[in-house]
């Protein structure tokens, strides 16, 4: 281990020495998101931007909600969903043997005429095998699947459903934003996240065509690709599962940036870990394990299949598996000096982060986004420690153990007759 | 209300002594009356039973005189067979006898008779003729100005009186109602009156039954169906749900049925060992018809009398209740006075004189005050939507949430349109505040758009007689 003096070390590197010091951020984070995010905003400025149809394409559309306990949201989901511009909205409530009353409820929205149909699995059997009844009874050309604890822009469902106009699109994403109900800052820095993660990140990913998840949050599916791939499976993830099978029978995954969804997140720390251990486990097991094979059916898709995995080891595997050691390597190379050096590192984050923020903000045409701009230098330290440290965590607890199969998102009877891989 | 001419049951009938009449060997009042009667006095005049339709009747009796003239007036009335019971309402009707007893010896149960026999043999006459001279006394007792009464209020409370006191509903499928109150006779819906004198505290009411109206012609001779809640077709059943754990797929059972297995429909297994290939969750409804799966079948009613189908939503409930009379009821009946027992002092009134003096203190002392009209402007449009049921419920909810908004100081009382709400020491400008806050409040938690509309009106105005509801 070497001293370094702080003072040396920040203004005596030449360029050489920048790149040697800092080379995770210069050679994985810089690429990885800023100049993607950079080249995004400016086709956003320049280019010219997709108008949405007037609607010539009108298909009915049934929105599936399923839930598990979720009587206190769904009625404020339901009537979101009746606020919407687009006429033709069917709603199929799936209570997934809730034991605080939701049926009761839906029964209740039903009677209001709000809900179209309702249904009840009676025994808890996981969101996968809800959401196939819901999608069972649906009768639309489009399936909605969302949350209930989402809502949405009036506009939110039009827009949503405008890309499956052309009928090479399987599924659509929608843009999320978060409520920040409780008024915590872990919601705050969650919601900048949301606006850098979702709102740019899966521009840039629908810009190359490499979009891997249609979040279950607010998505849309042309009824036609659902059956064709088998509606959901068994397990966690079941949102990305569901994508990436959607991908290798050929069907373009699109996202409508304009089409706002806005939902809760954990407000406790201990349920944000959770959450986010869950979703890194998931995504490790279903695109390390489960789709391994980029083109098992020999479609002739493995070029974009490939892609999509080499975007995931090199952006998130990888880069999540070797900070821990660059950090321990600075350590190990700056002595004492390398407090300051971590402090530069993090600082950098911060200052990438902060363009991230404002490119997301400068292209969400959202109203009330701005008030996160105060996050912009926390959304570094927190993606590149707390959110980083997460999934570190998460990609050895699936490596080694394979929680992902024990996890209690899905009950355990059923989860263990699911496929292991 | 028609006027009431007869003698019969309110002629003033002096009690009489029944003696034996030997020209009728079937003589039939004189073995089995009462004691009390034998002291009765003889030269009071005889009750007149009109008796109608054919078969062996019973000679004049002292005290009682049978005829068969429909033309002539009549304190009772003794129905012989099924022609007669029919002839019966056009009688009584025509003779105004809304107060006469009864009597039915044709064993057809006839609703509105106050004695029923199941044949007319001399001990179903001796009861028959014994029960009306019962109700006969009991009229006798009442004051002329109750019985000479042409309402349907007094003439109702003659009957209960003299019915032992009771206003008891039955249920009779033979009316598009399904109840009667055979104690009220022929009496035009009585159950209107009854309600007015139990609100005057002549009557006091205990809930019998609550009924589905027809909202189309108000029967409620309904079927009551499970259907389709897509297609409307009562071709419904119910199945079973299959989830097959492996690959989530949960659906009907009959989409697992292969032969005599079960393979998902989906990943083209089977299923073999319940509880760990698969389970029933639950079951759901099927329509035969349609296909359409849903938990719930709709519930409708279909109205025998009209055909009119309706939504379990827009069918309107009516309550039967009993009715007793209360004994100051009856105090004050016995004593001819027929003033409402019940002052009515209603919410409206006290609403009013509320609003009155705060209205004066405002003009004297220059305290500023605001009142509010809340209208409910969509009622018509939200009854036609979802029925009266959800409308009164919705609009209930409203004026609960209004209630919970206001101040302690405001008062409010529902009005034919809404309600008026006086606010106390608040200005013009101020209101605003309250007034924003009501109708976010409304907006937010009412699933039903009533059309509310809040704004100021003239305290002049307030105190308009026809204003509030009474």
């Amino acid at each position: 281990m070497t001293d370094l003096d702080p003072t040396r070390l920040l203004f005596g590197l030449d360029p050489a020495g920048v790149l040697a010091m800092f080379w995770f951020v210069v050679l994985i984070d810089l690429p990885r998101y800023t100049l993607g995010f950079l080249v995004v905003v400016a086709r956003e400025v320049v280019g010219p931007r997709e108008a949405v149809p007037p609607f010539p394409f009108t298909p009915l559309v049934s929105v599936v909600l399923a839930g598990h306990n979720e009587r206190a949201s769904v009625a404020r989901c339901v009537r979101s969903l009746r606020e919407q511009s687009l006429p033709r909205i069917e709603i199929v409530c799936v209570d997934d043997g809730s034991t605080d009353g939701m049926m009761n409820e839906l029964r209740r929205l039903r009677a209001a005429g709000l809900v179209d149909i309702i249904a009840s699995s009676g025994r808890r059997g996981g969101k996968s095998s809800a959401l196939n009844l819901g999608l069972s009874m649906a009768r639309g050309e489009v399936v909605i699947t969302t949350d209930c604890d989402c809502t949405f822009d009036r506009d939110a469902v039009h827009q949503l459903v405008a890309p499956l106009a052309d009928p090479a699109v399987g599924a659509v994403t929608g843009n999320i934003a978060v409520r920040e109900a409780g008024g915590t800052m872990l919601e705050s820095l969650q919601a900048v996240e949301y606006l850098v993660g979702i709102g740019l990140g899966r521009r840039l990913l629908d810009m190359l065509g490499q979009l891997t998840c249609a979040s279950g949050a607010f998505s849309a599916f042309r009824r036609s690709a659902l059956i064709d791939v088998g509606g959901l499976e068994t397990g966690a993830g079941e949102d990305l599962d569901l994508t990436l099978r959607l991908r290798r029978a050929g069907w373009t995954v699109r996202f409508a940036a304009d089409a706002w969804c806005v939902t809760d997140v954990p407000c406790a720390v201990r349920a944000f870990v959770r959450q986010r251990t869950r979703w890194e486990r998931d995504a490790l097991r279903l695109r390390l394990r489960k789709y391994r094979d980029p083109d098992p059916a020999g479609r002739g898709l493995r070029r974009g299949e490939f892609l999509q995995q080499a975007e995931f080891v090199l952006t998130n595997v990888i880069p999540t598996l070797t900070f821990p050691l660059y950090l321990l390597w600075l350590v190990h190379l700056c002595g004492s000096a390398s407090l300051t050096v971590i402090a530069l590192v993090t600082l950098i984050y911060s200052a990438l982060d902060a363009v991230a923020v404002l490119c997301a903000l400068a292209i969400a045409g959202r109203s009330g986004t701005t008030r996160l701009l105060p996050y912009a230098l926390l959304c570094g330290p927190f993606q590149a420690y707390v959110v980083r440290g997460i999934r570190v965590a998460a990609y050895l607890q699936e490596w080694i153990f394979r929680r992902s199969y024990h996890d209690t998102y899905v009950p355990a009877r059923v989860l263990g007759r699911a496929p292991r891989y | 209300m028609a006027t009431h001419n007869c003698s019969a049951g309110v002629r003033r009938r002096i009690p009489v002594q029944l003696t034996a009449d030997p020209l009728d060997s079937g003589s039939l009042l004189n073995r089995a009356l009462p004691s009390d009667r034998a002291l009765r006095r003889v030269d009071a005049p005889a009750s007149r039973f009109l008796v109608i339709g054919a078969g062996r009747r019973p000679a004049a009796e002292a005290g009682v005189v049978f005829s068969p003239d429909t033309d002539a007036t009549f304190d009772a009335l003794i129905l012989v067979d099924a022609a007669a019971v029919a002839r019966a309402p056009a009688v009584l009707r025509r003779h105004h006898a809304w107060l006469a007893p009864v009597v039915d010896l044709s064993g057809t149960q006839a609703w509105f008779a106050d004695v029923r026999c199941d044949d007319a043999s001399p001990a179903s006459w001796r009861r028959a003729v014994e029960q009306s001279l019962h109700v006969l006394d009991a009229l006798a007792a009442l004051p002329a100005v109750v019985t000479d009464a042409d309402d349907v209020e007094t003439l109702l409370l003659a009957r209960v009186h003299s019915r032992a006191a009771h206003l008891q509903p039955a249920y009779d499928p033979t009316t598009p109602r399904l109840v009667r109150y055979p104690a009220a006779g022929l009496l035009e819906e009585p159950e209107r009156a009854a309600e007015r004198l139990a609100d005057q505290g002549w009557l006091a009411r205990t809930f019998f039954d609550r009924m589905h109206v027809c909202p189309n012609c108000a029967s409620s001779r309904l079927n009551v169906r499970e259907e389709c809640p897509a297609c409307r077709s009562a071709e419904i059943g119910e199945e079973t749900l299959v989830h097959h754990f492996r690959c989530a797929h949960q659906a009907i059972e009959r989409a697992f049925v292969h032969a005599d297995a079960l393979v998902c429909p989906k990943c083209r297994r089977r299923l073999r060992h319940f509880g760990v290939d698969y389970d029933r969750p639950g079951s759901v409804t099927v329509c035969q018809a349609c296909g359409h799966i849903d938990t719930d079948a709709a519930v409708a009613f279909v109205c025998i009398d009209c055909g009119r189908k309706s939504d379990a939503t827009v069918v309107a409930t009516r309550d039967w209740h009993a009715y007793r009379m209360t004994a100051a009821g009856e105090q004050r009946l016995l004593g001819g006075d027929l003033r409402s027992l019940r002052p009515k002092a209603s919410e409206a009134a006290t609403f009013h004189a509320l609003a009155g003096h705060w209205l004066r203190i405002q003009e004297r002392y220059g305290r500023p005050s605001t009142v509010l009209r809340l209208a409910f402007t969509r009622t018509s449009e939200v009854n036609a939507e979802v029925g009266p049921r959800t409308l009164a419920m919705a609009r209930r909810q409203a004026i609960e949430i209004v209630r919970g908004e206001l101040r302690d100081t405001d008062f409010m009382v529902e009005a034919p349109e809404g309600l008026l709400i006086v606010m106390p020491e608040t200005d013009a400008r101020a209101v605003e505040v309250p007034r924003r806050r009501i109708l976010d409040r409304l907006s937010a938690m009412l699933s039903i758009d009533l059309g509310i509309d809040i704004r100021r009106i003239d305290p002049g105005e307030l105190l308009a007689p026809a204003e509030v509801s009474g």
